[in-house]
């Protein structure tokens, strides 16, 4: 397809319009004038090619009009919380007024001239990396963009929760922006929650700048009872000297989606944790793409994913760690396991590692196979009925990805998920 | 208690067991000798109720319940207690989770209460205390890296804790060294009550000085071949099991 016919056939040009008649920044302009040149991804680009986003998009939904309907949303967590309703901040239902001293939550579309400086500030920072035009979409399309800065040696207890929620069937672009100060320490939860019984699109950008010595724990949660969900999730973060991110991810969401993490360890001693669960069933097609650039010395990575597949469900795993010749004494690890419970489930892994400097530890692992019977005769042997046994291994072998997890509730938490996920199983099987 | 009549079985299209008779009274220990390969364990997986054999004749009563009928778990429940010759490591559970949800699962299915937590850590520690499995080993996945002798003395452990009317330890031996030896058997000794049975597999006499058998079975060629006291294992140590593959081909 000519770039021309995608401009004719104006793909998301009503999300353009909107946006862009609330804010016209010159960075939305540049951005759908790349995106049109580009179009949406598709199997010929090798970071693609096991997840067609532009067949699985060819329908485009409309955005949500800006209707308030009265929504009750029950606190999953304790938490200052941002509630997004179909790519829109609720004032009503968000903490916006509650937020503990050295926060701040700016909308970033308010000083235009901050924009580029301030904002999107890693958007650039990424080129080498990006070649799609998914954050280029985001940028063009967002309908809600604000900014969470912490600030120098502020540590909050309490989590911070982004909320965005999708109830009709839409098309939602959503971009926030978390600025950690030097010495800063916070949790972030971020829960994209499809309840369209519709369907619903979602292209979300989390970007996340950690100064020296911050800290931040990020629980992603993709989930909602919703009809599919077709969406990217992407995750930008750069991380400053001793900057450390620990980030945790659940996915329970029907729907054909892609979770994207671009990665960049800027200084020494820069510490990135990226752990996943996915769950799926039916016809769910769930991708996680991570690219991590090690750019310093004594930087370390450390990737560990668990894929559970039930019916004709698609796993994708592609893992990209670049150490690059000034990141010597780097340490970088990759792996991800799949238990295919059916026989038509499958699982793509493709982890790559290119290196450049040569005084480096850089390892990748991937497996995939069915239950171990062996293992599931024990258990069985020892009183466990069939189903109890294998509920007992699946969770065991989920929660390998979160042996790093340092935090009770979400483990608790994601424990609770994924025990309904298997009983929804056991009544389906 | 125990109760094996005319048990055919095979894998494939090979016949395993061929015709196996075998009664085991409560309160009694049997052991079980024989040459390798001549379907030991395969009988010890079948009582416990493993897939992959097929049974194409005879039944195994236990107290009078014909265990071919049930799944393992209800197998379990009605009181068989395998202890593995190789013990499956099953990173990701915890020991004590893995103990609990099997004390529970078979109390729940005899329409029995849950343990409390007191209860089952108080007899936990006593029950591990005696075959010195410590906390550390406790806290670990279960059977993950544990050594040849840790996977076996948990083994005990469980047998301990469950309670149950048949134990089936299979080639339990292997891969201890004198003093595991011991402690294993001590542990095995402890439990011997005039309501539980004992069905011993192993090669050697060596495991039979520390647990005295009641009977002893020598099993070749799929069948029991004779069957006698203790000092038919010291006759056995002396001349080997020549006499009974001889017997069979003949």
């Amino acid at each position: 397809m000519s770039p021309d016919s995608l401009e004719a056939n104006a793909p998301f040009s009503l999300n353009y319009a909107q946006a862009s008649a609330k804010e016209m920044s010159r960075e939305r302009q540049e951005a759908w004038t790349r995106y049109k040149k580009l179009g949406l991804p598709n199997h010929r680009l090798e970071s693609w090619r096991y997840t067609d986003f532009r067949t699985a998009c060819s329908t485009r939904f409309e955005p949500a009009d800006e209707r308030i309907d009265h929504i009750v949303l029950d606190r999953e967590h304790d938490s200052f919380r941002l509630v997004l309703i179909d790519g829109l901040l609720r004032h009503d239902l968000s903490d916006l007024n509650l937020m503990p001293d050295g926060v701040k939550v700016e909308n970033i579309y308010d000083n235009l001239s901050k924009l580029t400086e301030n904002y999107f500030f890693n958007s650039n920072v990424f080129s080498n990396l990006i070649t799609d035009s998914i954050v280029d979409l985001n940028t063009a399309l967002a309908s809600a963009g604000y900014l969470i800065k912490i600030e120098k040696d502020i540590h909050l207890t309490k989590p911070i929760e982004i909320l965005n929620v999708i109830t009709k069937q839409c098309s939602v672009f959503t971009r926030i922006l978390i600025d950690l100060s030097e010495n800063s320490r916070t949790k972030l939860i971020e829960t994209i929650k499809n309840n369209s019984s519709q369907g619903a699109q979602i292209n979300h950008v989390l970007s996340v700048k950690l100064a020296q010595d911050s800290d931040l724990s990020l629980f992603s949660y993709l989930s909602g009872s919703g009809f599919s969900c077709t969406g990217v999730s992407t995750l930008l973060s750069e991380l400053g000297r001793g900057a450390s991110l620990n980030s945790h991810l659940l996915v329970d969401l029907n729907g054909f989606f892609r979770r994207q993490v671009f990665a960049k360890l800027n200084a020494e001693c820069a510490n990135i944790t990226l752990n996943g669960i996915v769950l799926g069933q039916h016809k769910d097609h769930i991708d996680n793409t991570i690219f991590i650039e090690h750019c310093a010395p004594n930087t370390t990575s450390n990737e560990v994913f668990r894929y559970i597949l039930n019916n004709n469900s698609i796993g994708v795993f592609q893992g990209k760690i670049i150490v690059m010749p000034t990141a010597q004494k780097s340490d970088g690890f990759m792996q991800s396991k799949a238990i295919l419970l059916s026989e038509l489930a499958s699982m793509n892994s493709k982890p790559e590692l290119e290196i450049f400097a040569d005084d480096v530890k850089c390892s990748h692992g991937s497996t995939c196979g069915e239950i171990d019977k062996e293992q599931l005769f024990y258990l069985m042997s020892r009183g466990l009925d069939e189903q109890e046994a294998l509920s007992l291994l699946i969770e065991s072998f989920a929660f390998e990805a979160f042996s790093a997890l340092n935090d009770d509730t979400i483990a608790d938490f994601t424990k609770n998920i994924l025990a309904d996920w298997l009983c929804a199983e056991r009544q389906l099987s | 208690m125990l109760e094996i009549n005319d048990l055919h079985v095979s894998v494939g299209d090979r016949q395993i067991l061929k015709g196996l008779n075998l009664k085991v009274a409560a309160g009694e220990v049997a052991a079980i000798m024989g040459p390798n390969g001549t379907g030991k364990s395969t009988l010890s997986y079948v009582i416990a109720g493993r897939e992959g054999y097929s049974i194409t004749r005879g039944e195994i009563l236990l107290s009078g319940v014909n265990l071919l009928n049930l799944p393992p778990h209800l197998r379990a429940a009605n009181g068989v207690f395998l202890a593995f010759q190789y013990p499956v490591e099953i990173p990701g559970v915890a020991c004590m989770q893995f103990l609990k949800a099997a004390m529970n699962a078979q109390r729940r299915s005899r329409g029995e209460d849950e343990i409390n937590t007191p209860e089952f850590m108080k007899q936990v520690r006593e029950e591990s205390e005696k075959l010195k499995i410590n906390n550390e080993m406790l806290r670990r996945p279960l059977n993950s890296g544990f050594s040849g002798g840790e996977k076996k003395r948990m083994e005990i452990l469980q047998m301990a804790l469950l309670q149950p009317k048949l134990s089936i330890l299979d080639e339990t031996d292997s891969g201890l060294d004198i003093d595991a030896l011991k402690t294993v058997s001590e542990g095995v000794n402890s439990l011997r009550r005039p309501d539980r049975a004992f069905l011993i597999i192993t090669h050697y006499q060596r495991l039979l000085d520390y647990i005295k058998p009641d009977t002893v079975h020598v099993m070749a060629q799929g069948r029991i071949q004779k069957s006698g006291g203790a000092e038919l294992a010291l006759e056995l140590e002396k001349h080997g099991y020549q006499d009974y593959i001889s017997n069979e081909a003949a």
